[in-house]
């Protein structure tokens, strides 16, 4: 289902490209935002995450494809002409101005009528927790009430996607993390489509319903969170959103025989392959019990690092030849029970690994 | 309660600004207690009489009357030019010269060292009947002889002052505009501002203090000069300091300057009281 175009979109974007001199900051994205979903671009710093944002919000123009808005060409239209609205990672917020004048901006330039911009704006206000703050100079709140001012300020504009580029990294953990729930309330409460950059893999399963991996300019992977973190297409995007081992084979007949001394059968072409399985799909045993005919693969090692982290452990196998793997996930009843330099067995569903690009 | 070996933060801070103090004290504040109280003094046979006359000030507004308000025009037109030509290159060098910004701000410092006569004796020999402009002028054929209107009246005088003047007048500007981010001017255009709307609405109330400071520097400057009127001024271009330095030097009658003095001062607190209402507005808190 994550291949094909969404009905309806709301942001259409179609070969989508920005060189600066020689290099392609961001290249060829083909991209469909569902309306009123709450989309996640996660990717390392540099790899033109905020480039794309910027480019939708007008605040970068594209070298080359198109971006549609709710079925209207904006690809050169300037930001102010866009029914978009941006959050900054540094909020960006009028100095000179009160919490209010910050918030009215907007709708005062669109000659709203005085009620209706007074309305709207205890309401946006409302809407992020700061009422009562309306006469504040802004200056003289905390980074975490700015950064609401200027999610109030864009959220008054009522946009029809609002785009957030980093705006909690410049915050401390226990305030991201309470600022990520109201995020989601918001989104809930006040509808419109969301798109929010971030180089952060937990922020971007916290917040959106869809996720975007991007790397070096360019889409890895896109769709929701389960399904990127659970099949990821390429090495990239499986060590980007999570722990991963990568368990190198060769394929031959519908046969696969992996490196670290197991065989299956996966149907598909003849050659060397690559699977990913997530620490945490492997279990450990003490005693082996099980037999081939469960679907599971079974490999027996040693135990090289434990690392308790109190209600679950992980810890890395070596295995014949001296293969490594990591294990995670392991309950306190079993943790007791091992020790560094045992030898254990590890299984896993033939189904937990997912073949991915080298 | 503090300790024996520290002393007081109001002690300390007492201690840090007693030097300047001292020296504004010494150098200002006591010569210009003196004159106020010259001012009010007699001459006498080339002596000073110690009186309690408001002659001088009467005499002050008799005969320079008109010198006054002609250079509080001057001085008023001056610092306009300083504060819309300081605006428009620091507007330049933040927002439009990448990270040029700081050289072409260095650029603009670096003509101080022209020094001041100089660049008077420059315009001398640029407005002149033979000089530089003049000789452009005919060989263009735009004006079959010289001009001798170039030199010698209001407009020459203003012309050298913003020349020297325009550094001190674009350092405070660009001082706030640097506090104005970029994300502030992409933020207010995401929000739906034009390039002017930004302007007007964001860029301009965020240096209203250093539009006005740039302001009061060229003015006061320009108000209290008595060189560049003295040598490119003529009739239409002299100003009240030049009467000011005859009456302390040539003429000996201290009370007459030291009142034109005050009067000149207590005209230019004026002007830039009502500048500065307009300028300055007051932030909500």
């Amino acid at each position: 289902m994550h291949a094909t175009a969404p009905q309806d979109p709301i942001l259409l974007l179609a070969g989508l490209g920005r060189r600066y001199g020689q290099s392609d900051v961001v290249k060829d994205i083909e991209l469909a935002i569902p309306r009123g979903s709450f989309t996640s671009i996660l990717g390392p710093s540099g790899c033109g995450k905020s480039t794309l944002l910027r480019m939708i919000g007008g605040l970068t123009l594209p070298t080359s494809g198109r971006i549609e808005i709710d079925g209207e060409d904006v690809t050169y239209l300037p930001p102010q002409k866009r029914p978009t609205n941006t959050v900054f990672q540094s909020h960006g917020l009028f100095a000179h101005m009160s919490v209010r004048e910050n918030v009215a901006f907007g709708l005062s330039l669109a000659r709203r009528p005085r009620e209706e911009i007074a309305e709207r704006v205890v309401d946006a206000l409302k809407l992020v927790r700061l009422s009562g703050f309306e006469d504040r100079p802004v200056d003289r709140l905390s980074g975490g009430q700015q950064q609401r001012v200027a999610l109030a300020r864009a959220l008054v504009m009522r946009p029809k996607i609002l785009l957030l580029d980093e705006p909690l990294s410049a915050l401390d953990l226990k305030l991201r993390q309470a600022m990520q729930e109201e995020l989601r309330a918001i989104h809930q409460d006040a509808g419109g489509t969301f798109i929010f950059v971030t180089h952060d893999q937990a922020e971007a399963f916290a917040l959106g319903d869809r996720l975007i991996v991007m790397n070096k300019g360019r889409i890895e992977q896109a769709g929701p969170p389960g399904e990127v973190y659970a099949r990821p297409r390429s090495r990239f995007a499986a060590e980007f959103v999570g722990d991963a081992n990568f368990l190198a084979g060769e394929r031959k007949n519908g046969r696969v025989a992996l490196a670290i001394g197991v065989e299956f059968d996966l149907a598909g072409p003849d050659g060397p392959l690559h699977l990913m399985l997530r620490p945490e799909a492997a279990r450990l045993h003490t005693t082996d019990k099980g037999g081939p005919e469960d679907g599971r693969l079974r490999v027996a090692g040693n135990i090289v690092e434990i690392v308790d982290l109190g209600p679950f452990a992980q810890c890395v196998l070596e295995l014949e030849g001296g293969h490594r793997i990591e294990i995670a996930g392991i309950p306190r009843t079993m943790v007791d029970e091992i020790a560094v330099g045992g030898r254990v067995t590890a299984s896993w569903p033939e189904a937990a690994m997912v073949d991915v690009a080298p | 309660m503090t300790g024996a070996r520290m002393p007081s933060r109001r002690l300390r801070a007492v201690l840090l600004a007693a030097p300047a103090f001292a020296i504004l004290a010494v150098l200002f504040a006591v010569p210009m207690l003196l004159l106020f109280v010259v001012s009010f003094w007699r001459v006498r046979n080339f002596a000073l009489t110690p009186d309690m006359s408001l002659a001088a000030y009467a005499r002050v507004f008799d005969t320079y009357g008109d010198v006054l308000v002609s250079t509080m025009i001057n001085g008023g037109l001056t610092a306009l030019i300083c504060v819309g030509l300081g605006f428009l290159f620091a507007y330049a060098a933040r927002f439009r010269a990448g990270r040029w910004g700081d050289a072409l701000i260095l650029v603009a410092i670096v003509t101080l060292f022209g020094g001041y006569l100089v660049k008077i004796y420059a315009w001398k020999a640029i407005l002149s009947t033979d000089g530089f402009l003049n000789a452009i002028l005919i060989a263009s054929g735009l004006s079959a002889q010289p001009l001798d209107t170039l030199l010698y009246n209001r407009g020459a005088v203003i012309v050298a002052l913003v020349h020297f003047l325009l550094p001190f007048a674009i350092l405070p500007i660009y001082g706030q505009l640097r506090n104005v981010s970029d994300i502030q001017i992409e933020a207010a255009h995401d929000l739906g501002a034009s390039g002017r709307q930004t302007l007007m609405r964001v860029i301009v109330p965020q240096c209203r203090t250093g539009l006005f400071a740039a302001f009061a520097i060229s003015f006061l400057y320009a108000a209290g000069d008595y060189i560049t009127p003295r040598f490119l001024g003529g009739g239409s271009g002299s100003m009240i300091g030049q009467f000011i330095a005859q009456e302390f030097s040539t003429r000996f009658n201290w009370p007459a300057g030291a009142a034109m003095s005050f009067v000149l001062m207590a005209a230019s607190l004026l002007v830039l009281g009502l500048v500065g209402a307009l300028f300055v507005r007051r932030r909500p808190s």
